[in-house]
C-alpha cells in the first residue's frame, strides 16, 4: 500500500476543493469514471461526483483519495425512480470504474498513471473511448458452468495436477474467443456456428461474470458421464456431436476403474475450489449462506450445486445397464473378483472351475438369485448415503443438485436431452425411434441415453429423502431439469406436500415451456414426428421442457424457474427460415409505419453501434429473431402461472446453462453480453407483446401485463436477479 | 365496395391464422403417437455389375466386326428392387427374408447396327442383421437364384440373320421336376446407414457387394454365329458362371402392420 506524501495530499485537497465547490449534488449518479490513459486496472478511489459530462484532471502522480458523495437521484428517462442499491467496481479489460447509483459512500483508489477522468451517463458512449456504458444492472445466473470447460479441456493432465495438488488458480480466468464473431469495434457480439463444444469460445468464465456482473452464479459441477465415452464408437459420437473432448480424456470417463463419477465430481470440486477469487478488478466468494447477499448485497456470490446425481455414483453403483438387478451383482463380482455373499463350498467350486463358459454360466445363475441381488442392492443404497452425507460436508457448501442428467443414472428416469443440428439430427431422430423396435441389440445400445425406466427407483427415493433431510447437515435442494417427468410427478406428488410443515419449493434451474398440457404425456409418443407435425407452433414440444400444468404448479408452491438460453430448447430452430423471415417483415412493416417502440430501438442502435441506417436495421432484426424465441416461453410462463402478473415474474429467473456446451441464442453467445440482452428485451417486449396479440396468439396486450406499479424493468429486475435472489436468501441455509 | 373487400381478406387471413391458446386435437395429436415396428421394407438400388468376360468378349468381337466402333465395354448396369420381411420374434429377430429382382442392360452400338444384352436375375435370400453402431448396421444374405434370362438382341438389317436369330436369350429357372435344379446361388454383403427396418419409419440409404454364381453355362455359338455368319470369327465363347455387382440404394419401410 503507498503511502501519500505530503505533495500528493496538498494536491489531494485542492481538487478535493474544486470538486466539492463545483459538483452539484442534484445529479443522476449512475455513470462511469474512465481513465484514458492507464491500462490499469482503477480500484479504491473516493471521487466526489462531479456534474454529469464533466471531466477533471488528476495530477497525474501519486495516489489520490476522494471524497465520494452518491448524490440525489432524480427521475431520467429510461431510468427507474428511488434510490437502489448498486456497487462501484473496476472492469477487469478496460480500465473503467462505473459506479452504481444509490445512496451511501464508496471509496476506489486509483494507480499513479491516472491522469483522465470522464463521468458517463448509462446508455451513452464514452468520448474518450468509444466504450458504451449499459447500465448497472444485477444478474443472478441460476446455471452456470464456471469450471466445466477449463476443467475437461484439462484432461488427464488437470486431473493429474489437481490429484497432486498443483493446480493453475487461474485457469477459470482464462477466455477463449474462437469462433466468436465481433463486429463494430466489439459492440455487436455473435457466434459463428450453431454449437459450442469444448475447445470454442468460453461464455462464462470469470471474466464474463465481472462484464456481464453476474453478482450470482450457480456453478453446476457436471462429471462428463461414463455412458457418452463407454466404448470406442460412443466416444466418437460423444466426440463429434456433443463435447468434442479429447479422446485420452474420454477413455479416462469410459473407464470406471480410473475415473469413477464420484471421483471425477471430487476433483472438479477441487478445481473450482482452487481458483482465485481476486484477480484483474474482480472480487468473488463462495456463498456460504443465502443471508450473505443480505449482509453483502454488492459482492459476486458463486454458489456450488451438482448437475447429474450419476455424481454420486462410486465404487458399488454401476455406471450402466441399471436395469436389470443381476447386472449389478455382475459389477461387484468384477470389481473384487468374486460373487458377493457366496458360501465358502460355492465359492471353493467356482474357483475350481475358473473362468470356463460352465463356470461363467454357474456364476450368471448364482447372480441372480435374490440374496445377492439384495445384498448388491443395499450396497449401492448405501453408497447413495454415504455419499450424499459427505457432499453436505463439503465447504463451500453445495446446496443443490439436478437429479438427472444425460443418461439414465439408476435412479430416476431422464428427459432424453441429446439432440444435433444438420445430418447429426438424422442420425439421433433414427436412434431415438428404435424405441419401438424388436431389435434387441439396438435398443441395448442407446438405451441408456434415449430410453429410460419410468418412475424413481429405490435408490433415487433415498436420494430425495436424504438430500432434502436436515437430520444430516443441511438441506441440498432438488432440480428437476433433466428428470422425466414421471420423476417430476413422483416429486410433486410425494416428495413436495409431504409435510405440510416443511414445504420444499420445487426448481426448474434452466429449462423452457413445451406448449403441452401434461395430460399429452407419453412415453409412446413420439417427440421427434411431434416437432414436425402442425401441433408445433413455436415451443419445443418435448419432455425434458415444462408442460403448462408444471409451470402452474411450480408457481404456486414457491419454486423458481430459470429460463435456459439454449436455442434448440427453446424452439429457436422451429420453422426458422419461415418465422424469422415473418418477424424481419412485421418488424419492416412497424418501422415504417414509425412504430415509436421500433424506432426507439432503431435509433439506439444507430447511435450506439453503427450509424448507417441499413446496418442498423439489420442489427434490430437480428437482435430481436434471436430475442423471440426466449420472448415466447417467457411470456408462455408468465401467462401460465396462474399468478397475478406482477407476482409471477418473481417466479422466474435466469437459467442461461451457459459453457454446458450448449447453442446459446445468438444476441447472448457469452455472459458478458446480458446487459446488451437486458437492454433490448427492455426495448422489444412491448413490440413482442403487439405481434403476438396482432396475429392471434394471446388476447393479452402490454397494460395486461404492465402498468404505473409495475413496469417492465420491474419485471426485468426480477427475471435479472431479484427472484433468485430473494429464493437464495429464503432457501439455501446452513 | 373497399369495405366488402377488406373483408373478405380479414375473414380469408383469420381462417389461416394459427391460434396457439386452442386445445390440441385429435388429428393435430395423432401423427406424432410412436407406431411401428414395420416389418415389410422395400429397397432401389443402383447396380453396376464387375467385368463380366462374356460381355467383354463380345465387346471386342463387335468392335472387330464393325471397324468403326470402339466400345470398351465390360460391365452391366441397372436397377434392382427388393421387398423384405423381418421376422420381429425374440429369437428371430435379426433374421429376415428378402426377395427381388435385378435387371442390368449394355448396349454396344454402331452407326450401323446395335446388341442389347441384358442380364436379369430374381432371387430370394435369407439374411442377418448384425449392428456395428446403431444406426450403421451390416447384413449377409444368401440365397437361390430362381429365375435368370439373359438376352442379346441384335438390332439392324445389316445381319443377315434370320429373324428368328435377331434375339438370342437364355432362360434358367428353378423346377422341381425331374429333382431340384437352382439356378445358382447368391451371396451379399451390406452396409446399411440409418437402418429404419424395425423402426417407426424413415430413409436408410446403403452400399452392397455381391456375389452370384450360375450353375449352368450356356454356349454363345448362336449368338457369334449370327453376328458374322459365315465370317471368320472363331470365336468360342460361353456364359459366365459368376456374376459380381455393387450397387447402392434406398431402403424404406412400408407402414403396413402385420399384427
Amino acid at each position: 500500500m503507498k503511502i501519500f506524501s505530503n505533495h500528493h495530499l496538498i494536491a489531494a485537497a485542492m481538487v478535493l476543493c474544486c470538486l466539492t465547490t463545483y459538483a452539484q449534488v442534484t445529479q443522476v449518479v449512475e455513470g462511469i469514471v474512465l481513465d484514458a490513459n492507464s491500462k490499469k486496472a482503477l480500484a479504491n478511489v473516493n471521487i466526489e461526483l462531479p456534474t454529469t459530462g464533466e471531466s477533471f484532471v488528476s495530477n497525474g502522480s501519486g495516489e489520490f483519495a476522494f471524497e465520494f458523495q452518491w448524490s440525489q437521484i432524480i427521475n431520467q428517462p429510461g431510468l427507474p425512480p428511488g434510490p437502489k442499491l448498486g456497487n462501484s467496481r473496476a472492469d477487469y479489460d478496460t480500465p473503467i470504474m462505473i459506479f452504481s447509483y444509490g445512496n451511501g459512500t464508496d471509496t476506489v483508489s486509483i494507480s499513479p498513471d491516472v491522469n483522465y477522468y470522464e463521468v458517463i451517463l448509462p446508455g451513452t458512449t464514452s468520448q474518450a473511448t468509444g466504450i458504451e456504458y449499459a447500465g448497472h444492472a444485477k444478474v443472478a445466473d441460476m446455471h452456470y458452468h464456471v469450471s466445466l470447460k477449463s476443467y475437461n479441456e484439462g484432461g488427464v493432465e488437470l486431473k493429474s495436477q489437481i490429484e497432486a495438488g498443483a493446480v493453475d488458480p487461474l485457469l477459470a480466468w482464462q477466455r477463449n474467443e474462437k469462433k466468436l464473431e465481433k463486429q463494430y469495434s466489439g459492440k455487436w457480439v455473435r457466434p459463428k456456428n450453431k454449437s459450442n463444444k469444448l475447445y470454442q469460445f468460453t461464455q462464462a468464465t470469470f471474466p464474463h461474470v465481472n462484464e456481464g456482473n453476474v453478482m450470482l452464479a450457480f456453478n453446476s459441477i457436471s462429471p462428463l458421464e461414463h455412458n457418452l465415452a463407454d466404448g470406442s464408437w460412443l466416444r466418437i459420437f460423444s466426440k463429434l456431436f456433443k463435447t468434442n473432448g479429447s479422446f485420452p480424456w474420454l477413455k479416462t470417463i469410459g473407464d470406471t476403474s480410473e475415473l469413477t463419477h464420484w471421483e471425477n465430481f471430487n476433483n472438479d470440486y477441487k478445481f473450482i475450489t482452487s481458483q482465485q477469487k481476486d484477480h484483474n478488478g474482480l472480487t468473488w466468494q463462495f456463498l456460504e449462506s443465502g443471508n450473505d447477499l443480505a449482509t453483502y448485497p454488492d459482492k459476486h456470490f458463486v454458489v456450488n450445486v451438482i448437475e447429474g446425481a450419476h455424481a454420486l455414483q462410486h465404487r458399488n453403483f454401476p455406471h450402466k445397464n441399471f436395469d436389470k438387478p443381476e447386472v449389478w451383482v455382475e459389477h461387484l463380482a468384477r470389481r473384487d473378483g468374486q460373487i458377493p455373499r457366496l458360501v465358502t463350498e460355492e465359492t471353493t467350486r467356482l474357483a475350481a472351475l475358473g473362468k470356463t463358459p460352465k463356470a461363467n454360466r454357474i456364476r450368471r445363475r448364482i447372480g441372480e438369485t435374490p440374496a445377492a441381488i439384495a445384498y448388491a442392492s443395499d450396497l449401492m443404497n448405501q453408497e447413495i448415503i454415504d455419499n450424499v452425507d459427505s457432499l453436505k460436508e463439503l465447504n463451500p457448501p453445495v446446496y443443490m443438485i439436478t437429479v438427472g442428467h444425460l443418461s439414465f443414472n439408476g435412479m430416476l428416469d431422464h428427459a432424453p436431452a441429446l439432440d444435433a443440428n444438420g445430418i447429426g439430427k438424422v442420425f439421433i431422430k433414427r436412434t431415438y425411434r428404435i424405441k419401438v423396435s424388436d431389435y434387441r441389440e439396438f435398443v441395448n445400445q442407446w438405451k441408456v441415453l434415449f430410453f429410460t425406466k419410468p418412475g424413481v427407483t429405490r435408490f433415487g427415493k433415498t436420494l430425495f429423502e436424504k438430500l432434502l433431510s436436515k437430520d444430516n447437515g443441511h438441506r441440498i435442494f432438488i432440480d428437476l431439469k433433466h428428470t422425466g417427468y414421471s420423476a417430476r410427478k413422483y416429486f410433486y406428488d410425494s416428495v413436495m406436500v409431504k409435510n405440510p410443515n416443511d414445504h420444499i419449493p420445487p426448481i426448474f434451474s434452466h429449462g423452457a415451456a413445451n406448449g403441452l398440457s401434461e395430460v399429452y404425456y407419453s412415453p409412446l409418443v413420439d417427440e421427434y414426428a411431434l416437432l414436425d407435425s402442425k401441433a408445433t407452433k413455436v415451443l419445443y414440444p418435448f419432455g425434458i421442457n415444462l408442460y403448462n400444468e408444471e409451470i402452474a404448479r411450480i408457481c404456486q408452491n414457491d419454486g423458481i424457474i430459470g429460463i435456459t438460453l439454449e436455442q434448440r430448447v427453446l424452439g429457436g430452430y422451429i420453422d426458422a427460415k419461415k418465422r424469422c423471415k415473418e418477424i424481419f417483415n412485421d418488424l419492416d412493416s412497424l418501422k415504417e409505419a414509425n412504430d415509436p417502440k421500433v424506432l426507439a430501438a432503431f435509433n439506439d442502435i444507430k447511435t450506439k453501434i453503427t450509424s448507417s441506417d441499413d446496418e442498423a436495421m439489420d442489427i434490430l432484426r437480428e437482435d430481436y429473431w434471436s430475442l423471440e424465441p426466449f420472448m415466447q416461453n417467457l411470456f408462455h410462463f408468465i401467462d401460465h402461472s396462474t399468478k397475478s402478473y406482477a407476482d409471477a415474474w418473481q417466479h422466474f429467473c435466469l437459467g442461461s446453462d451457459l459453457d454446458g456446451l450448449i447453442d446459446p441464442i445468438d444476441i447472448t453467445p457469452t455472459a458478458s453480453q446480458y446487459p446488451y440482452m437486458r437492454n433490448r428485451l427492455k426495448q422489444f417486449i412491448p413490440t413482442f407483446i403487439e405481434l403476438r396479440k396482432k396475429k392471434g396468439h394471446s388476447p393479452n396486450d402490454e397494460s395486461d401485463y404492465f402498468d404505473g406499479s409495475f413496469s417492465i424493468h420491474d419485471a426485468l429486475d426480477a427475471l435479472f436477479y431479484d427472484s433468485l435472489r430473494d429464493f437464495t436468501q429464503k432457501n439455501f441455509k446452513k | 365496395m373497399k369495405k366488402v373487400i377488406y373483408l373478405l381478406l380479414i375473414s380469408v387471413t383469420l381462417g389461416f391464422t394459427h391460434t396457439s391458446f386452442s386445445q390440441l386435437t385429435s388429428e393435430e395429436i395423432r401423427d406424432a403417437t410412436a407406431a411401428g415396428p414395420y416389418p415389410l421394407y422395400v429397397t432401389l438400388q443402383f447396380a453396376r455389375s464387375a467385368t463380366m468376360s462374356d460381355f467383354k468378349n463380345l465387346s471386342k468381337e463387335f468392335n472387330r466386326i464393325s471397324p468403326n466402333s470402339s466400345n470398351d465395354k465390360k460391365v452391366l448396369r441397372g436397377i434392382e428392387g427388393n421387398l423384405g420381411f423381418t421376422i420381429n420374434e425374440k429369437w428371430l429377430q435379426n433374421v429376415y427374408l428378402e426377395g427381388g429382382y435385378q435387371l442390368l442392360h449394355r448396349k454396344l452400338k454402331d452407326d450401323a447396327f446395335s446388341i442389347n444384352v441384358t442380364n436379369q436375375v430374381a432371387s430370394l435370400r435369407y439374411g442377418v442383421r448384425r449392428r456395428i453402431f446403431y444406426p450403421l448396421t451390416f447384413q449377409f444374405q444368401v440365397g437361390p437364384i430362381l429365375y435368370r434370362r439373359q438376352t442379346f438382341t441384335l438390332d439392324s438389317m445389316a445381319f443377315s440373320a434370320t429373324p428368328s436369330l435377331r434375339r438370342v436369350f437364355f432362360t434358367d429357372k428353378i423346377s422341381f421336376k425331374d429333382g431340384i435344379h437352382i439356378p445358382g446361388w447368391e451371396g451379399r454383403g451390406r452396409l446399411v446407414l440409418l437402418d429404419p427396418v424395425g423402426t417407426s419409419g424413415g430413409l436408410g440409404f446403403f452400399i452392397e457387394w455381391r456375389i452370384v454364381e450360375f450353375s449352368r453355362k450356356r454356349s454363345l455359338d448362336i449368338l457369334y454365329d449370327a453376328l458374322d455368319p459365315g465370317g471368320t470369327s472363331n470365336v468360342t465363347d460361353q456364359t459366365d458362371d459368376m456374376m459380381f455387382s455393387f450397387s447402392f440404394g434406398l431402403v424404406a419401410p412400408l407402414a403396413l402392420r402385420i399384427k
